[in-house]
């Protein structure tokens, strides 16, 4: 089953993943992405009539840990990425009007 | 205005009171210097893996049950993918298609009951605090532990929508799921309103409104925004989808986002976390577990001790008020009604007025349940009873129990035998010998004036009912 991909719909995923993309770059993402979901759609094929769909590979279910505090970073490692700072805090370029 | 009904629904967001974040062990808490409830986890480290709080579970189902759901024995985590700087990991862990409860309902003062359609398990985002250089970001919150609340649109008035917020509040806090507070932002709530002629069946378009941060704000929000829709159709123009901020300040809402451009926040399984099963038995046990839920108090208040809907609501509304009266009030049946109209009215009059705390005044019960005995019974007239108060709330250098013990004793005695308020009343009496001739030519009402007079010459310091008495015995031969 092919998917027609077209340039506004690799733009809009594009967008969703903040990717910058030109308009040259378009046709080979988009080419791309239809190779990709046509590999995927193979499993298409087959007949899952009266199969549950699994949520996870395996069905054992999560284990919980107790709700006890555990010692984590200072401030100074929790700031050791982050490109810039400022009174403790991570700074971002200003992002709301 | 009266064409149109509103339609709302809210969305409740509700903190859990765990020690720690839902996936990882850093600490949860208020204040303190920023970034520093961290860990590989939270900060969204390549190659850091969330383990689910077993307490966050506990306190999820506790709030299903306390309201009516369907506890659902598998659930599954979901990534909601969108870019902030708040959220580290670039999605939100939340549940989508399959929650931990479904189908609740809420039972409201006027006997309505609001439908519930699901309570799910998510984490909270970082705090952003925008500024002049930047956008300077908190890590501390990432991580927190949340129910979000999802009512079905079955509101229609603002004042619905309070009694919906108070009895889902009571149901929080009497389960120990939620402190409740909503300045502090650990119950917040948004709102789906619209409007549509009255007789219609399909829904208006619907804005979304947030940052109303106490019952007053929602009250006022949805009530501004309801006239603001009905404004815009009756002027032939039409209501848009979009997120509104409610400004306190103002008293309006304002555009932040148009939701038109739909947003695609990709759900899928979080591969990190198998799906939670829970063991029915375990969930019997739960269930036992819960304690007198406020609907349940309310009916016992209204049905044992004959409180009026509105006192019963007020006491239920704060848990811990409610715990205290109890405490306070067994085995007094007979005390127990007046003394929850003399906290609604004396007490909560004070609290308006100086910075007490309820803790505080769940401490003074008892005391403050002897002083309504004794101005019950009359050793304490109007007068003492409010000096004594004001006294005791004022006194802000020691806790409000030993304040009030103290303005009790200094209060002093009222007077009350005969012999000593004999020679005030006959001194009234003599005074105006007008109003006594009126008074015998059939003017009964005016006992209230020669009590009030009694009163002024002792100070305040007698018993009413006791110079009524003598009024009758020399005014009625």
């Amino acid at each position: 089953m092919a998917v027609q991909i077209d340039g506004a719909l690799v733009q809009q995923v594009a967008k969703l993943a903040k990717l910058s993309l030109t308009d040259a770059d378009l046709p080979a993402v988009a080419r791309d992405l239809e190779r990709v979901l046509a590999l995927v759609g193979v499993l298409d094929e087959v007949d899952v009539t009266g199969v549950t769909p699994l949520v996870h590979p395996h069905e054992l279910g999560l284990r919980p840990r107790a709700d006890e505090v555990q010692p984590g970073f200072t401030q100074d490692q929790a700031l050791a990425n982050a490109p810039a700072r400022e009174a403790g805090h991570f700074l971002t370029p200003r992002v709301i009007g | 205005m009266s064409a149109f009904e509103p339609v709302i629904g809210l969305e409740v967001h509700a903190q859990l009171m765990t020690r720690t974040k839902i996936f990882c062990g850093c600490a949860v808490s208020v204040g303190g210097e920023p970034n520093t409830r961290t860990c590989p986890v939270c900060l969204g480290m390549p190659g850091a893996l969330p383990v689910l709080n077993a307490e966050v579970v506990r306190l999820a189902v506790r709030a299903g049950l306390g309201t009516g759901c369907a506890i659902q024995t598998t659930s599954v985590f979901a990534r909601k993918n969108y870019f902030y700087p708040d959220l580290p990991k670039g999605y939100q862990i939340t549940q989508a298609d399959l929650p931990i409860c479904l189908d609740g309902q809420l039972l409201l003062d006027d006997g309505k009951v609001a439908r519930i359609q699901r309570i799910h398990l998510e984490e909270d985002a970082g705090k952003s605090i925008h500024g002049a250089t930047g956008t300077r970001v908190d890590l501390n919150r990432a991580g927190t532990p949340l129910v979000e609340i999802v009512g079905h649109p079955d509101l229609r008035s603002a004042d619905e929508a309070v009694a919906y917020l108070r009895a889902l509040r009571g149901i929080l806090v009497t389960l120990g799921v939620c402190d409740g507070n909503m300045e502090e932002g650990s119950l917040r709530c948004d709102a789906n309103v619209s409007v549509r002629p009255i007789g219609s069946a399909v829904f208006g378009t619907r804005v979304e409104i947030k940052n109303m941060n106490s019952f007053r704000s929602v009250r006022d929000a949805i009530m501004f925004e309801v006239e603001r829709q009905v404004g815009l159709i009756t002027d032939g123009d039409r209501v848009r989808q979009e997120t509104r901020l409610w400004n306190v300040d103002l008293a309006r809402t304002e555009s932040m986002r148009s939701k038109e451009e739909a947003a695609d926040y990709r759900y899928f399984p979080d591969p990190d976390l198998p799906p939670l099963h829970l063991d029915p038995a375990w969930l019997d046990a739960q269930r036992a577990d819960l304690p007198e839920l406020p609907a349940a108090r309310k009916a016992r208040y209204e049905r044992d001790l004959g409180l009026d809907l509105r006192t019963a609501t007020w006491l239920t509304d704060e848990p811990p008020r409610a715990d205290a009266f109890d405490q306070s009030v067994a085995g007094m049946p007979d005390l127990a009604a007046p003394f929850a109209v003399f906290l609604m009215t004396q007490v909560q009059a004070q609290l308006q007025r100086v910075e007490r705390t309820w803790p505080e005044l769940v401490d003074a019960m008892p005391v403050l349940l002897r002083i309504c005995g004794k101005w019950r019974g009359g050793q304490l007239s109007n007068k003492m009873l409010a000096d004594l108060l004001q006294t005791g709330f004022a006194d802000l250098t020691q806790p409000l129990a030993t304040a009030l013990t103290g303005a009790e004793s200094q209060a002093g005695a009222v007077l009350s035998d005969d012999a000593a308020l004999e020679p005030v009343v006959d001194a009234i009496l003599a005074q105006f010998p007008g109003e006594v001739a009126k008074y015998r030519a059939g003017q009964k009402q005016l006992t209230g004036f020669f009590v009030g007079q009694a009163m002024r010459q002792l100070a305040g310091k007698a018993d009413a009912k006791v110079i009524t008495a003598l009024l009758a015995r020399k005014l009625d031969v």
